[in-house]
């Protein structure tokens, strides 16, 4: 039923109300460009990390992962092989990394949680604490996956002075288990307990972990010997930093039918709301809709700076891309808000170079398309004073035709802060552009990388990534968008191994016995060629104009 | 303005209390039941409290100590760093609020068996403040308005059969209400450097009692009471949410003199209507005109939302509705045709509006808007379309509207106790306040006047009749005397007498209740027996008229078993401390110990006692007690349901038994 919707959905896209009819030639005042530091080599390959951008020349990195994406196979075998036990401190302008401590050596109590995947996290400049709540991973009390009722309140500026102090390896461990260990850096609230969620906060300081999961035992969705539950809320609460503290208030939920806060692991940002011109937090796609396989393609808002807080699915709009953690770079020009989405997972693609689209539709046609292709396609998202959308696509990708993006945020560059604003200065003011000028504003850093759209191999065929791209904005108009409309939509037909599920109308259908594997899957275990290659910009076939 | 004014605290977290149950039944009154049925918490003692009382006794308490949420400043910015936030916000619990002295809690006692929504908290002392600069002070006693059953969603529906006792024996749970009143903090205890930025702008913009004291404005809005022994987490707790404010002169201090939004309310059972229909409740609000042309509204919704769930403060777990209000989309405010547009922007119902912002939500009013509430009413309409039944504005159904003619009438003082053989208690006044539009009512004769007793088949009786009422006295209608006179602009004042011995409804019952109503003159008075229509709960006065009783100063002991007789059998707690019936016990206390030991604990309370008669007393815990003022929380008997003259004839009792006019009875025999 659910790929019949989505079939119904393509034809309709032009007629939903939340478009703006009228398409602008160059309905985005500037350009992004992204450039691959081929010679940062030094970094570590991670995704589903926590940052704290603490300076122009400064990273502060914990947890996440150093492998792609988990795989799927039952007990006893690891779905979550290779964490990142590091922390890390990552100079992006040199491309140099530091092993500042080994976070294994805590105590599993402290450890754990800060050595797991997918924890809700942020920095706080104005308090200088790094906040680091829940996450995924082994404790090693248990002997078992967990997901983490803890947050962290780490004092960034006292790991910056033992990162920059230029002691040995072993001064430094000493001096952060010292700090990490130290009372009072870490509780335990069952209401911190979620993972693929994503922490925030407004201008009055009301703190927000909002959806996500809350898994126990190993991840093995079509087996046992696990519980999974999406907390399917916005978990507030307060936070007093000396004795550190939290207070928990009870979820906002939500009645809406389609159950709009069923998700994790989505594209989130602050950001402006051009209706009020008031600061925002956005978050876009995410998956699942309970019960399909299925991303979410319209955003959700938390808006109010004090204490009158709202949390608002727009149903208005219909995302084309943005369906997974990417990304997101906003920039605000006093009027519309400009969220573009770089790579990562979608249901919709434009490209897609000709090896990317023999095995995706040879994985299509095996009956293995879950609709969430690895995408290289950069898209932009436009809101405009009237609530109303626009989506375009760039006429450039992820260089390299690299299927990047996912599993990892944008990163503000620090050096230019006064080209920013909002309550996080994350949001590109273009005011403060002139014409032509360009900028570094930021860079990408890490994140899953896929060998094709789909896996020749089930949960096989990705990495974790050491690319680090530098996004400049340049002050004129970004030429050559595309519609999303014309993107195509990844509806292939999950058939849960039913030898008897019929194929809808309008997708390709599963042979009768499967096609052999294109000879590009002979090689799909290893990764794709980090050296860009000769772009094969393609139009897929059925993409709709 | 009140605690609708800024500067405004809000405090959340959990309360205590245990009001007995026994009392709860009519036909407890009956003295031929001597076994009465306990109900869900028989062993209370009608403490109230900030503290958990049953901590270490009970496991896995789910107790959150009240702590001040939010402060807001003079502009009504709202901060969450100020140093008063997160300070943790208690009741003293003990006498005088003095620290050090015997535990004695705050009590809760109902008016009468009949009117339960009247409770009131007597001898709470509020306690606030940052470091070593705490403010304590009394709270005036704060008698409990707007109570309702329907809090939380009935999530199997609305027919009948799907309240199964709406989470709690008596539905309690699913209850809730408001207390407001005044705490009265001695101004010497309050420095004008408390260490918070915004308790000092408090300090500064608020008044004086004639006593010095500055005055605070305190509404408590309390639901997901628990009073049902097994669930030992939450056993005899609640949520709390308290706002606190400033008291401007001439203000009410139990009511807002403003207006309010009448909440669409599900009269059930209602088994046509979808399970997730929302029930809602009443809203007071204010306008506060700004400096130049600003204003804001300021809408107490706190007790007008519906929960999701049952339950109060604490974690909810995943996938499971959350304690917290009802999502009702994005609420939007209007006003008369709504061609002013919304007021302010939309807002939500969820915890962070409830805990942090006190349910209180205050919206900028454009002059536009400003000059259509001069003359209109305000309604509130909600985005979500699937409700049924409602009135609408733009295809979204209306939640909460104004009456259309503006008026709103709000009682100031709502409970009362008169006996007409009682010089000195045989009349009282209550103010009640009076607007049209938010504007004071001028016309003196704008209000007319009623008594309604309280007889079968009265629409506002709180339980119902379950003895079969017993005790229409002969000329109990004509016992209760009530007129009204204007006083200024927005103030009238009722003038309650008691002409009558009213007769009693049982002789464990001896009194009468009345329920006293106000009304617009132009319009139709209430509802005969009050019943389909009665005034609303916030215009309602109640009064219990004791019957008359012989004042005996020489009693035996049988007289004083026969008045302690109730007492012990509907309060097992003060049983089970000292049985009132048991002839030793009473002599032993009556006499023991000499007040001077109150006195040694440096405890607030009289010296003596002189009698009508000439007596003085001077010792004897039962008449230290019942000598107490009533706002004492150790006042006896703690159900405050003794008349005059049965208190004084213990009294004569007592000074007896010190005069050694009454001999040593013989040890009791069990």
């Amino acid at each position: 039923m659910y790929f019949r919707h989505r079939w119904l959905l393509s034809l309709t896209l032009l007629l939903l109300p939340g478009f703006a009819p009228a398409q602008n030639a160059n309905p985005i005042p500037y350009t992004l460009s992204f450039v691959q530091v081929t010679s940062a080599t030094g970094l570590p390959a991670l995704q589903s990390y926590c940052i704290a951008n603490v300076s122009a020349t400064q990273w502060l990195i914990l947890g996440g992962r150093m492998l792609g994406l988990h795989q799927f196979n039952p007990p006893p075998a690891n779905n979550f092989l290779q964490p990142n036990t590091t922390l890390w401190s990552i100079n992006p302008t040199t491309g140099a990394a530091l092993q500042v401590a080994d976070l294994s050596q805590l105590t599993p109590a402290v450890g754990d949680p800060l050595t797991s995947t997918n924890q809700q996290c942020e920095y706080n400049p104005e308090t200088a604490n790094w906040y680091v709540a829940g996450g995924y991973g082994m404790s090693r009390t248990t002997n078992t996956f967990v997901t983490f009722p803890t947050i962290f309140q780490i004092p960034v500026p006292k790991l910056v002075q033992i990162a920059n102090s230029g002691q040995t390896s072993a001064q430094m461990q000493a001096a952060v288990v010292s700090l990490l260990q130290a009372p009072g850096i870490m509780l335990t609230n069952p209401a911190m307990k979620d993972t693929g969620g994503v922490l925030s906060h407004n201008a009055a300081g009301v703190e927000f972990l909002s959806f996500g999961q809350i898994f126990d035992g190993s991840y093995n969705p079509f087996g046992s010997g696990f519980t999974q539950s999406y907390t399917q809320s916005v978990q507030p609460f307060t936070i007093t930093a000396s004795p550190f503290s939290i207070q928990p208030l009870q979820p906002i939920t939500s009645s809406d039918k389609d159950s709009p806060f069923n998700r994790r692991d989505f594209a989130s940002t602050y950001d402006i709301d051009p209706t009020t011109k008031q600061d925002r937090f956005a978050v876009f796609g995410g998956v699942f809709h309970p019960g399909a396989i299925a991303g979410y393609d319209y955003p959700v808002y938390l808006t109010g700076a004090g204490v009158n807080v709202s949390v608002t699915p727009d149903h208005t709009v219909t995302q084309h891309f943005g369906f997974y953690q990417s990304p997101v770079i906003v920039a605000w020009d006093g009027s519309s808000v400009y969220h573009t989405f770089f790579g990562g997972i979608g249901h919709y693609f434009y490209t897609q170079t000709a090896p990317q689209q023999v095995v995706y539709n040879y994985v299509t046609q095996s009956g293995r398309n879950d609709g969430l292709p690895f995408i290289e396609d950069i898209d932009t998202l436009i809101e405009n004073s009237s609530g109303q959308y626009q989506e375009y696509i760039a006429p450039q990708t992820v260089p390299g035709n690299m299927l990047h993006g996912a599993a990892i945020d944008f990163i503000p560059n620090l050096a230019e802060s006064a080209k920013f604003q909002g309550i996080a200065g994350n949001v590109v003011n273009l005011s403060t552009f002139t014409p032509g000028e360009k900028e570094l504003i930021g860079y990408i850093y890490g994140g899953v990388e896929a060998n094709y759209p789909l896996p020749c191999i089930p949960s096989h065929g990705t990495q974790a990534t050491n690319a680090l791209y530098q996004v400049y904005l340049t002050m004129s108009p970004w030429t050559g968008q595309i519609p999303a409309t014309q993107a195509t939509e990844a509806v292939g037909y999950y058939t849960h191994g039913d030898p008897n599920a019929k194929t809808p109308p309008g997708v390709p259908a599963a042979p009768a016995a499967q096609a052999a594997p294109p000879s590009e899957c002979s090689t799909s275990a290893a990764p794709v060629p980090t050296k860009p290659k000769k772009k094969s910009r393609k139009k897929s076939a059925g993409a709709q104009s | 303005m009140s605690y609708l004014d800024f500067p405004r605290l809000i405090v959340s977290g959990s309360f205590y209390t245990d009001p007995s149950t026994m009392d709860n039944d009519p036909s407890h009154y009956d003295p031929e039941n001597t076994n009465p049925s306990p109900w869900q918490d028989p062993g209370g003692s009608h403490n109230f409290s900030f503290q958990d009382i049953l901590a270490g006794q009970l496991l896995n308490r789910n107790f959150t100590p009240p702590k001040v949420s939010s402060a807001f400043d003079p502009s009504g910015n709202v901060s969450l760093n100020d140093p008063i936030v997160n300070t943790e916000v208690h009741s003293t619990d003990t006498p005088g609020g003095l620290s050090g002295v015997t535990p004695s809690p705050a009590k809760m006692v109902d008016l009468d068996v009949y009117q339960q929504a009247v409770s009131t908290i007597y001898g709470f002392f509020l306690q606030l403040g940052v470091g070593t600069n705490q403010l304590v002070g009394p709270m005036d006693a704060a008698t409990l308005n707007s109570v309702r059953f329907d809090r939380v969603l009935p999530t199997r529906g609305w027919a009948a059969w799907d309240s199964y006792g709406a989470g709690s024996f008596g539905g309690d749970t699913y209850a809730s209400g408001v207390f407001q009143s005044v705490v009265r903090i001695p101004s010497g205890v309050w420095p004008s450097s408390s260490g918070s930025p915004i308790l000092d702008q408090l300090r500064g913009v608020t008044t004086s009692d004639s006593s010095g004291n500055l005055l605070l404005s305190v509404r408590m809005t309390l639901d997901g009471y628990q009073n049902v022994g097994w669930h030992h987490e939450d056993f005899r707790l609640g949520r709390l949410n308290l706002a606190i404010g400033p008291v401007f002169a001439g203000e009410p201090t139990k009511c807002i003199a403003g207006r309010w939004l009448n909440g669409y309310t599900v009269s059930q059972p209602a088994a046509s209507l979808p399970w997730n229909q929302p029930s809602l409740y009443g809203a007071p609000f204010r306008i506060r005109q700004g400096t130049g042309q600003t204003a804001t509204v300021s809408i107490d919704l706190s007790n007008a939302i519906m929960m999701a769930s049952p339950g109060g403060v604490g974690t909810a777990i995943a996938q499971q509705p959350a304690a917290g209000p009802l999502d009702l989309g994005n609420l939007s405010v209007y006003i008369g045709d709504g061609s002013t547009g919304v007021v302010g922007q939309p807002f939500q119902l969820n915890d962070v509006f409830y805990s942090l912002s006190g349910g209180i939500v205050d919206l900028p009013l454009t002059p536009a808007q400003q000059a259509a509430a001069a003359k209109a009413p305000f309604f509130i309409v909600s985005s979500i379309t699937n409700l049924v039944g409602l009135s609408t504005f733009n295809g979204l159904p209306v939640l909460l509207a104004e009456d259309p003619g503006g008026v709103w009438i709000a009682a100031n003082d709502r409970a009362f106790q008169l006996a007409s053989d009682t010089p000195g208690q045989n009349s009282a006044t209550a103010s009640v306040y009076v607007t049209q539009w938010g504007q004071p009512v001028t016309e003196a004769e704008f209000l007319a006047c009623g008594v309604s007793p309280c007889f079968p088949g009265n629409g506002l009786a709180t339980v119902p009749w379950s003895a079969g009422y017993k005790g229409n006295s002969f000329g109990s209608e004509a016992a209760m005397g009530l007129s009204v006179a204007y006083v200024s602009p927005g103030l009238f004042q009722l003038d309650l007498k008691a002409l009558a011995d009213p007769g009693s409804r049982t002789t464990e019952l001896d009194s009468q209740l009345y329920f006293l109503c106000v009304w617009p003159a132009s319009g139709p008075p209430p509802s005969p027996n009050l019943s389909p229509n009665g005034p609303p709960q916030e215009a309602l006065v109640s009064c219990v008229l004791w019957a008359s009783y012989p004042l005996n100063p020489n009693p035996q002991f049988p007289e004083i078993q026969q008045i302690f007789n109730v007492y012990n059998k509907l309060f097992p707690a003060m049983r089970a401390k000292m049985d009132l019936t048991e002839q030793q016990t009473v002599f032993t206390f009556s006499a023991n110990p000499p007040w001077g030991f109150f006195a040694s604990q440096k405890l607030p309370g009289p010296s003596q006692v002189t009698l009508p008669n000439g007596g003085i007393i001077q010792q004897g815990a039962i008449p230290y007690y019942m000598s107490l003022d009533i706002d004492d929380p150790r006042f006896m008997p703690i159900m405050r349901n003794l008349s005059p003259n049965k208190r004084l004839t213990y009294l004569y009792y007592a000074y007896n038994v010190q005069q050694g006019l009454i001999p040593t009875p013989p040890p009791p025999k069990h």
